[in-house]
């Protein structure tokens, strides 16, 4: 019997002994890790695809992960803080605004040469003269959609949209869009003759914003569109044909057209009397937070870069997931063996407005969030929201000034 | 016969018998009533001390999840980075919103950096209300780390706060409010925290009743909560407890409405009253039937009393079953029979002295005739005293002027007849005319001036017959017309050089008899220079009018000679003078007199000594006021 424990006892020991040699092992076998953080849903099997070849070569584990725009930021300052940042991040070039937090690198002159770049295109990735990305696509604009089954001669005027969703007949709303969602709402502030930011100098508390609020709001109580209709919802509700019209970025084009077909139009956005609804636009950037170029693993990142900007890369990117190359050239190239549609896609990149990268940016999305939500809960004035939204980014343009020092 | 005022012997007993059985029982029925109330008080007390822990217990654990709650959400990186920056500013809001919604006994809860910039509130309501103005007060108690910290708040500043920014008017209750800080990792040095802000939740206390039963009966509050008794007009509070929150003690105490204590004594009063009546019924019936007993042998006697007073003092005497009342009855039998020998001895006493009381009073009567007879006969004598008197003073008076026109008219008669003799006879000479007719003028003239002088005497006698005087009331100041008379008589008084003085009120106005008050005050003025004032030297006069409660007092004096007591009684007689033949009259005082009492029904009297002057006091009713 004590013989039976004693083997017993033994045998425990081996086990224990065992299994921390093979945790060891293992540890050892995964050493490194290539995290890779990005924001185009549906992108990971692709960017898994075009970047384990770096993984490997370095016997690296990859790990791509998909996280929305909306939690993108947070998560990266995050993981910023928590010194557990991804070391390669695909992001729109207006989180350029928060550099000094996420911890950029300027990119070294020697990467820049590196990379077949025409020198333009680094402005898209540069915040006072100094680029902190790569630019890898350029989009993220927002276009009018419709359903060729539902609209014989599609509106170019908002007026026309305001006529039609008042007529008898009609018992739901005409358009649907991310109401809510400020990246749609600052569209209709140059419409009204307007910027949020002037270079660095934030401009929100001006009559522009007040009227672009007031007639934002109008629209909705108009019943032109229903304010309560999410992202999901007004893509949902079009692809239903609910909505015969919808408002939403370039991103959305490959889905809307494997939903529709040649159901799909698309349209610039509409005009308001006369005045051009321009669509602001970014760059789809690589970033590398936490100062991660200037550490030991600077060669990996150069080559995860270079992956991507390969043009069998970037035409994969545009192909699967409809990213427009940054590079003009390749751009145009491409352009050729796809839809009609592609050409207003770019039309309206070459009408739009440039997303700015400054910090005052980074901080009127914080203003436009307050105003615009103190707007709709509260029965005041627009101009008095206008100025809480011009308050609220200088606070936040300040802190951002603190954190950079 | 009837006794209002003696009370009742039978209902004393009834009384009193009544009581003392009745109290012993009132006693005893309130000690057991006082213990039942005390039982019943205890017992709600002891019931509500336990639901009073019980409440309590579940206030401050909720209070203390609340700052778990909070501990936990500044342990978030979303709420820790919101706090700088609004990347978070969602998240962060959302967490605070889920906060609001576990916990309605929230008024609100804020996110504020460093600086004291409001982050984020939740509701939106409060959106960029900043606490700032009572931050001050919070410095000193804020947590040094992340726990939370318990901290009362200035109701009425926070009130006032939230009004001015967001116009939201918030219950006027006491408001706690919990604090942590947040701390982010210093990158630099991961062993230290930097702070990026805080969170503060605003607990409305009355909110925090809304998660107990019977929260109306509930109170909390920052003050120390004291007892209230029954005597109070208002809910009893039977137990406070204090919640250990680790800063500020919050007081917490259940209340019971006065009929949870009173519900059960009122039960136990009516029983108690219920057997009170019973006992008391008894006892009157008891005490009825002792005091019919006792009481009876009582009316035997007073009945035995009542035949003596109407006078059957040999009614028989009854019998008695106590001895007490037999004896009294014997003893009062005895007294009868002494009453009824002494009343038949007095009444031939009293008979006897009525008849002398009839002859005493018949003579008393002829007495009393004869007195009246003579006094009738005596004020007759008087009055034709006083008649006789008056004729003799007018015979006397008139007789010497008459005599003396009567000698000359006989003269000129006599002087008249000579011329007219000597004219038939030739004889007159113009010399002889001439004398007769000086002597006939100077006959003439004497004549003259003793009717003239019979003349003012019968004006005299007239005046003093008051009915001759004018009727004619008329309205006059009373100083002016005064002034005007002293004015008037100057030819009279000049030469005896008087300082007049008068002293009567400016408006004082009548409306009277203006010549009656002249004839007075005139007479008054010439009776001074007549009969006062011996030389022209030092001589005054003051009158005077004051008007007291009643009257019109009007008071003329002079410093003159004076007069003496037996004077003075004479001087408002007819014709008495002191100075007859000297042209007094006796009449000017008479008359004086006559028109005070009768025209202006008024009084006079005079106060005067020898060489101290004389006052003259008249005073007259105040209806003879002007208005």
């Amino acid at each position: 019997m004590l013989l039976g424990i004693e083997a017993s006892m033994k045998y425990r020991q081996c086990t224990l002994l065992l299994s921390f040699i093979a945790v060891i092992t293992t540890s050892n076998c995964y050493a490194k890790q290539i995290v890779v953080w990005h924001q185009k849903d549906g992108a990971t099997p692709l960017l898994e695809k075009l970047l384990t070849p770096i993984a490997d070569s370095y016997s690296a584990e990859l790990s791509v992960t998909y996280i929305s725009t909306t939690d993108l930021k947070t998560a990266l300052i995050k993981s910023v803080l928590n010194k557990n940042e991804p070391d390669l991040a695909l992001v729109p070039s207006d989180f350029f605004g928060e550099y000094a937090t996420l911890k950029l690198s300027p990119i070294s002159d020697a990467m820049k040469q590196k990379v077949q770049f025409e020198d333009k295109l680094w402005d898209f990735v540069k915040v006072n003269d100094v680029a902190y990305g790569v630019p890898l696509a350029l989009g993220n604009h927002l276009l009018m959609y419709y359903n060729k089954r539902l609209v014989k001669e599609p509106v170019t005027n908002w007026q026309q949209l305001i006529e039609l969703s008042q007529t008898e007949d009609r018992t739901k709303q005409l358009i649907g869009w991310n109401y809510n969602e400020l990246y749609w709402f600052i569209n209709f502030i140059p419409m009204f003759g307007g910027m949020p930011v002037e270079g660095n100098t934030i401009t929100l508390n001006q009559p522009s914003v007040a009227k672009a609020l007031d007639f934002y709001t109008d629209l909705s109580r108009a019943n032109v569109v229903d304010s309560g209709c999410s992202y999901e919802c007004s893509f949902q509700r079009f692809i239903n044909g609910d909505f015969a019209y919808t408002i939403n970025g370039d991103w959305a084009y490959k889905q809307f057209k494997a939903e529709l077909g040649d159901a799909l139009g698309v349209k610039s956005l509409p005009e308001y009397h006369g005045r051009k609804m321009k669509s602001y636009y970014s760059a789809i950037a690589m970033i590398f937070p936490g100062n991660k170029l200037s550490s030991y693993d600077n060669e990996i990142n150069q080559k995860l870069a270079d992956a991507l900007l390969s043009e069998q890369a970037q035409k994969l990117l545009f192909e699967t997931i409809g990213l427009l190359p940054a590079d003009r050239n390749l751009r145009n190239e491409f352009l050729e063996s796809v839809d009609k549609e592609y050409e207003i896609i770019i039309d309206s990149i070459d009408n739009g407005l440039m997303l700015p990268l400054t910090p005052a940016m980074s901080a009127a999305w914080a203003g436009l969030r307050k105003g615009f939500d103190y707007f709709s809960a509260n029965n005041v004035k627009s101009e008095r929201a206008a100025k809480i939204m011009q308050q609220v980014a200088q606070r936040q343009l300040s802190t951002l000034q603190e954190h950079k020092d | 016969m009837k006794f209002l005022n003696t009370r009742s012997f039978k209902n004393q007993l009834v009384i009193i018998l009544t009581i003392s059985t009745f109290l012993p029982a009132v006693l005893l029925s309130g000690i057991l009533l006082l213990q039942i109330t005390q039982d019943a008080k205890e017992s709600v007390r002891s019931k509500l001390e336990l639901i009073a822990k019980s409440d309590s217990a579940v206030i401050q654990n909720r209070l203390e999840m609340l700052g778990s709650r909070l501990q936990q959400l500044a342990l978030d990186q979303n709420i820790v980075l919101a706090a700088e920056n609004s990347v978070f500013s969602v998240t962060a809001r959302g967490q605070m919103a889920l906060l609001l919604e576990a916990h309605p006994e929230l008024a609100f809860v804020q996110l504020y950096d460093t600086k004291y910039w409001p982050v984020e509130s939740v509701p939106s309501d409060f959106e960029f209300m900043s606490m700032k103005p009572v931050f001050e007060e919070f410095r000193s108690v804020m947590p040094i780390k992340s726990a939370p910290r318990y901290t009362v708040i200035d109701s009425v500043e926070l009130r006032k706060i939230v009004l001015n920014q967001t116009n939201i008017d918030l219950p006027s209750s006491e408001f706690l409010t919990i604090t942590v800080k947040l701390f982010k990792q210093n990158e630099a040095n991961p062993q230290q925290a930097i702070e990026t802000g805080f969170l503060i939740a605003v607990v409305s206390l009355p909110n925090l009743l809304t998660l107990l039963d019977e929260a109306q009966m509930r109170r909390i509050s920052i003050a120390p909560i004291n007892s209230v008794g029954l005597e109070q007009n208002q809910p009893v509070i039977v137990q406070a407890e204090q919640l250990n929150t680790a800063q500020q003690p919050v007081y917490f105490a259940v209340e019971s409405l006065r009929d949870d204590f009173v519900k059960p004594i009122n039960r136990a009063v009516i029983k108690v009253a219920l057997i009170i009546f019973g006992v008391l019924v008894v006892s009157i019936f008891v005490a009825l039937y002792v005091s019919r007993r006792f009481t009876r042998p009582m009316g035997n006697i007073a009945l035995l009393v009542e035949s003596y007073r109407s006078g059957e003092l040999n009614k028989q005497l009854p019998s008695f079953y106590f001895s007490e009342f037999q004896q009294l009855s014997t003893l009062l039998n005895d007294m009868a029979n002494q009453l009824n020998k002494n009343q038949k001895e007095l009444e031939s006493r009293v008979e006897r002295r009525t008849s002398e009381l009839a002859n005493a009073n018949t003579e008393l009567k002829v007495l009393l005739d004869e007195q009246k007879a003579l006094q009738t006969h005596l004020v007759e004598t008087e009055k034709m005293a006083q008649l006789g008197g008056l004729v003799a003073g007018i015979a006397h008076e008139i007789n010497t002027p008459v005599g003396i026109g009567m000698t000359a008219a006989s003269s000129v008669h006599d002087f008249l007849s000579e011329i007219e003799k000597n004219t038939e006879s030739n004889t007159l000479t113009k010399t002889k005319l001439n004398n007769l007719i000086a002597k006939s003028k100077e006959c003439t003239a004497i004549l003259v001036s003793n009717l003239t002088r019979s003349a003012e005497l019968i004006s005299n006698f007239k005046e003093v017959a008051v009915s001759q005087v004018e009727n004619q009331k008329n309205t006059f100041n009373v100083k002016t017309f005064v002034t005007e008379i002293i004015s008037s008589l100057l030819p009279q008084t000049r030469k005896f050089h008087i300082d007049f003085q008068v002293d009567i009120p400016e408006g004082l106005e009548l409306f009277s008899y203006q010549g009656v008050f002249a004839q007075i005050i005139t007479n008054l003025i010439i009776n001074s220079t007549k009969h006062g004032f011996t030389d022209d030297s030092q001589n005054q006069i003051l009158i005077s009018v004051v008007i007291n409660q009643d009257n019109l007092v009007v008071s003329y004096q002079d410093n003159g000679v004076g007069m003496n007591d037996e004077v003075i009684k004479k001087i408002f007689e007819p014709f008495y003078t002191t100075k007859r033949g000297k042209g007094g009259t006796g009449l000017g005082m008479h008359i004086v007199y006559n028109l005070v009492t009768q025209k202006l029904d008024g009084q006079i009297r005079v106060e005067s000594k020898p060489n101290e002057g004389t006052k003259v006091i008249v005073t007259i009713p105040k209806s003879h006021l002007a208005n």
